[in-house]
């Protein structure tokens, strides 16, 4: 076992004095790996807990969304906005709808637009919005990337707005198990609903369905299991590569391979990028 | 690492230079799912160039160096795509 780790991780006499792992075919099996892994994480997430052996499930409540985003306003010096039964239901509405008919978009494929749940709720406003985010672990993480986008963030702060609709559901969307959220946002108007220009008032909303969020399995996102595998590649190539390169100076010996450095200093840019990678996606 | 960096400071600074310019176009472009795609495939392409070009500036590069390069190149973008590409 340890002749073939040392085979595997060191430069020795078996291996021509280069880590069998940083040969090309080391290099084949570890983007195996990361596939068959990705494989494995997008189809054993469970359906339901007891279906599959890894559970999933995001730590994302209404009430933290609402909160978060009344603290955002609050930093900004506007009012906050208040939880609307109607805008939850149309939040809710359409999070099922994005589920069921599986599309990632503010319209639907057979032209359905926000403002249609928001009507059929009964909501009527004189301006409305949405936000959507999925794939995120948590309600920081999220909240922050909204607050990042200028679109998003320009929702979130609308002084216009007053009520707030939020959505969060557990399901699988285009075969990733993931966490929906929907913020709609609105300002009531007594004469007549009218739809705000999209480009103007576009925020999208999480209503949050609380009984669906929560089970009592470890909080594992796919992204994070994806993102942790990556990890594990990058930081262990990193520690062979340079440790390659101080016992091969050490052994004074003489290869034509690919240069250690170069590949470190590749796969530092890697790890920077898996680093600051938010997760989920916004819409 | 310095030692080999003062070796062939001008390759390293090429690859320094196309390492930063990936950098600075993954956090100031559009972040389009088709740019971070197009983003993470050229900087796969550019690093497998810049290893043929410096092993056959310096007269190393043999068969088993460019699949090096190529499965090297292949890794990153795969690892980064699977992580930022939904």
């Amino acid at each position: 076992m340890i002749s073939v780790l040392a085979h595997l991780f060191t430069p020795q006499h078996s291996n021509h004095q280069r880590p069998r792992i940083l040969h090309p075919e080391g290099f084949v099996v570890l983007i195996a790996i990361a596939l068959s892994a990705q494989v494995f994480i997008t189809r054993l997430v469970p359906v339901t807990p007891f279906e599959k052996i890894l559970g999933y499930s995001s730590s994302i409540t209404a009430s933290q969304v609402l909160e978060e985003t009344n603290n955002k306003r609050k930093n900004e010096g506007l009012p906050p906005l208040t939880l609307n039964e109607k805008l939850s239901n149309a939040a809710v509405a359409k999070a099922t709808y994005m589920f069921d008919h599986q599309y990632w978009s503010h319209t639907a494929p057979d032209g359905t637009t926000p403002w249609n749940f928001i009507q059929k709720s009964g909501y009527l406003y004189n301006i409305a919005g949405e936000n959507l985010a999925r794939d995120f672990g948590d309600t920081t993480s999220m909240i922050s990337a909204w607050m990042n986008s200028p679109t998003h963030r320009a929702n979130i702060l609308q002084k216009k707005y007053s009520d707030i609709g939020i959505a969060v559901l557990d399901g699988k969307l285009q075969g990733i198990e993931t966490t929906l959220v929907v913020q709609m946002f609105g300002s009531p108007s007594i004469v007549q609903a009218k739809t705000s220009d999209e480009g103007a008032t576009h925020t999208f909303s999480n209503a949050s369905v609380l009984a669906d969020v929560s089970t009592s399995l470890p909080m594992y996102s796919p992204h994070d299991l994806t993102r942790a595998v990556s990890f594990a590649i990058v930081l262990l190539l990193v520690y062979i590569l340079a440790y390659d390169m101080v016992v091969a100076r050490r052994k004074n010996v003489v290869r034509v391979v690919g240069k250690n450095l170069a590949h470190i200093l590749l796969f530092s840019v890697i790890f920077g990028i898996l680093l600051i990678s938010q997760g989920g996606s916004l819409l | 690492m310095i030692r080999e960096f003062t070796k062939h400071p001008g390759d390293y600074i090429a690859l320094l230079s196309v390492l930063g310019g990936f950098v600075f176009a993954y956090f100031w472009l559009e972040q389009s799912l088709v740019i971070k795609q197009g983003l993470f495939a050229g900087l796969g392409c550019a690093y497998f160039a810049w290893g043929l070009m410096h092993h056959k500036l310096h007269h190393t590069l043999t068969a088993r160096v460019v699949l090096e390069y190529f499965f090297v190149s292949l890794l990153a973008t795969t690892l980064v795509m699977l992580v930022t590409v939904r």
